[in-house]
């Protein structure tokens, strides 16, 4: 059994950062990770975009992750496992002890302190009802961003794309610029949810349709699928059976959304969020049990890689903190938002007087000309103009901590 | 006046910029950092991209590569025909050079990643 000080679940971005934040506090620790390499999804990502914040400097995936895995390797007290699965969690009088399946062997590590930070996967097939049979050439598009960047396969040469998500909308580039056809993204709701500059630089530079509040209703193919029916969608997202039309193509790929790998945890019955399918975590991004920290996808999907750098180091560094027990704990203050705001993370922050605390959000659909405003006490703390704000991007705004009193409120004014 | 509203692709944050031509110049707002200035005038009279793909070797493996500054939009497909027929490096590394000045652009093309299959 490998003792140590904080135990990592998942060598992606977060983890890598996490363990840059754990050596940084004075304390040890250990990576497990269960893929062949570090950088975890960013190793599909081979587009660029990555970095511009932590770095100053426009990376692809692969990229950002090889920068993190040299201060890692730099780091004298991060030791890491490859092709280590985690499969249990388990409480012990010390603490935590994590075992993982390592090729034939077992690997148990006990720690102080535990960080989940294994990512997200995606919304299968199954999560969208798709009638009709179940032909080949239906990929979620991470799956088919796998097959194309890591191992040079094709996927298809007509293809539709369900859901405007990021990875959706870099498949729709990524497909064009390998010889596909992208005939077009549907999306059900009347906005994409992927990012601004996706939608110029992938979809509009490739003149690739974008239809909004459209869906893909049924899917027809016996081996190998030959095309799919479309259909406009009401008010209430359902779709007009009149309008309904056929597309001819032979591959379909879902981008219909990510689910937090939370279950590793589920013994524990944490404090959960509906809205983000993971834990509740406070500033220190600790869930409601004491020593289990939680950052990165598995808290909330980003689409930003260097808010999960920044989120994994701070979680990082406090774990390592509590694990060496020198993290200061206070009266906790519950965030509260109004309804433009989905969610808040962290959703509690403690009185601690001193020092800034960075709280992220996204809002519920895009609004022009807003202001973002935190308030405390009555007064307001942070005030910030966004004349765009939209449902795809995470928002971030740092609080001065000295200025909380026994509440903390967000809200959005929007002037259009 | 020529005006063009856009979305500054710089970084993931997506400012909405809106540029204008106003006596000669070039006048670019909305955009939260000077990056967004810079490409929005860039996008006004002559727009860039990067250009990121992979290069398949004969043995199965791949290369992810990226042009290691922006080439002219309008030649992103001669770009991407040019890194493809490629004559095939021997051991390639993380960060190697694949193409040379490509297309007499003066950018490099090179490699981001190794991938072993
Ligand atoms: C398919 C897909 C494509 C994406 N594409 C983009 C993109 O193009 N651009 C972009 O900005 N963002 C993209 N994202 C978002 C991107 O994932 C995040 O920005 C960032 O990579 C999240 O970092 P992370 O470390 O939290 O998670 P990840 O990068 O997912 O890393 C999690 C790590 O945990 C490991 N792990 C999981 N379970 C276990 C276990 N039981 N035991 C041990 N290890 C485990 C995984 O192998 C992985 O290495 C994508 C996400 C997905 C799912
Ligand atoms: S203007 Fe600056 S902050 Fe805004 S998208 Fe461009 S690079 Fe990012």
């Amino acid at each position: 059994m490998i003792k140590t000080d904080v135990v990592i679940i998942g060598g992606g971005p977060c983890g890598l950062a996490a363990a840059c934040g754990v050596e940084k506090s004075g304390a040890k620790c250990v990576i497990l990770e269960r893929d062949e390499r570090l950088g975890g999804i960013l190793n599909q990502c081979i587009h660029n975009g990555f970095g511009l914040h932590v770095f100053n400097e426009e990376l692809t995936g692969p990229e950002y992750a090889h920068r993190w895995i040299d201060k890692v390797n730099e780091c004298k007290n991060v030791k890491y496992y490859l092709n280590s699965f985690v499969y249990m969690i388990e409480c012990t009088p010390n603490g935590y002890l994590v075992s993982a399946y390592n090729d034939e062997d077992l690997i148990e590590v006990e720690a102080k302190a535990v960080i989940l930070a294994l990512g997200c996967r995606e919304k299968p097939a199954g999560s969208v009802q798709l009638l009709g049979t179940r032909p080949s050439g239906i990929f979620t598009a991470g799956c088919a961003q796998k097959l194309i960047n890591i191992e040079g396969k094709s996927v298809g040469k007509r293809v539709v794309i369900l859901g405007s998500g990021d990875i959706g909308l870099i498949m729709a580039r990524r497909l064009t610029c390998e010889g596909a056809t992208v005939l077009g993204i549907y999306e059900i709701m009347p906005q994409s949810g992927g990012l601004a500059r996706n939608i110029t630089q992938c979809v509009k530079d490739f003149n690739i349709p974008l239809n909004l509040s459209t869906t893909v209703t049924r899917v027809e193919g016996d081996k190998r699928l030959t095309g799919v029916y479309v259909a406009p969608v009401d008010q209430k997202l359902q779709p007009v059976a009149e309008l309904e039309k056929f597309i001819p193509c032979d591959t379909l790929l879902l981008s219909v959304g990510l689910l937090p790998e939370i279950e590793i945890a589920n013994d524990f019955q944490l404090e959960f969020n509906p809205t983000t399918n993971s834990y509740c975590v406070d500033e220190y991004f600790q869930t409601s049990k004491t020593g289990l920290f939680c950052a990165g996808n598995v808290l909330h999907v980003n689409d930003l890689v260097d808010n999960v750098s920044r989120e994994g180091q701070h979680a990082g560094e406090c774990a390592g903190l509590y694990a060496l027990g020198k993290l200061p704990t206070a009266e906790k203050v519950e965030i509260t938002f109004d309804d433009h705001i989905k969610y808040t993370a962290p959703k509690y922050i403690y009185k601690t007087g001193a020092g800034e605390v960075q709280v992220s959000f996204r809002v519920n659909k895009n609004y022009r000309r807003t202001i973002i405003r935190a308030i405390s006490g009555g007064v307001e703390i942070s005030r910030r103009p966004a004349p765009v704000v939209t449902a795809g991007e995470m928002q971030t705004v740092t609080i001065d901590k000295s200025k909380i009193q026994e509440d903390l409120h967000f809200e959005i004014q929007v002037l259009e | 006046m020529k005006k063009l509203e856009t979305i500054c692709i710089r970084c993931p944050i997506g400012c909405h910029l809106v540029v204008t031509e106003q006596n000669g110049e070039v006048v670019v707002t909305g955009n939260r950092c000077p990056r967004g200035a810079e490409y929005g005038k860039q996008e006004f009279t002559r727009p860039m991209r990067t250009v990121t793909t992979i290069y398949k070797m004969s043995n199965g493996d791949t290369l992810s590569v990226r042009t290691k500054g922006d080439i002219e939009k309008s030649k992103y497909w001669d770009v991407i025909k040019t890194i493809k027929s490629a004559p095939e490096p021997k051991n390639p590394q993380f960060g190697d050079v694949l193409v040379h000045n490509i297309l007499d652009s003066g950018v490099d093309v090179i490699i981001t990643a190794v991938n072993k299959n």
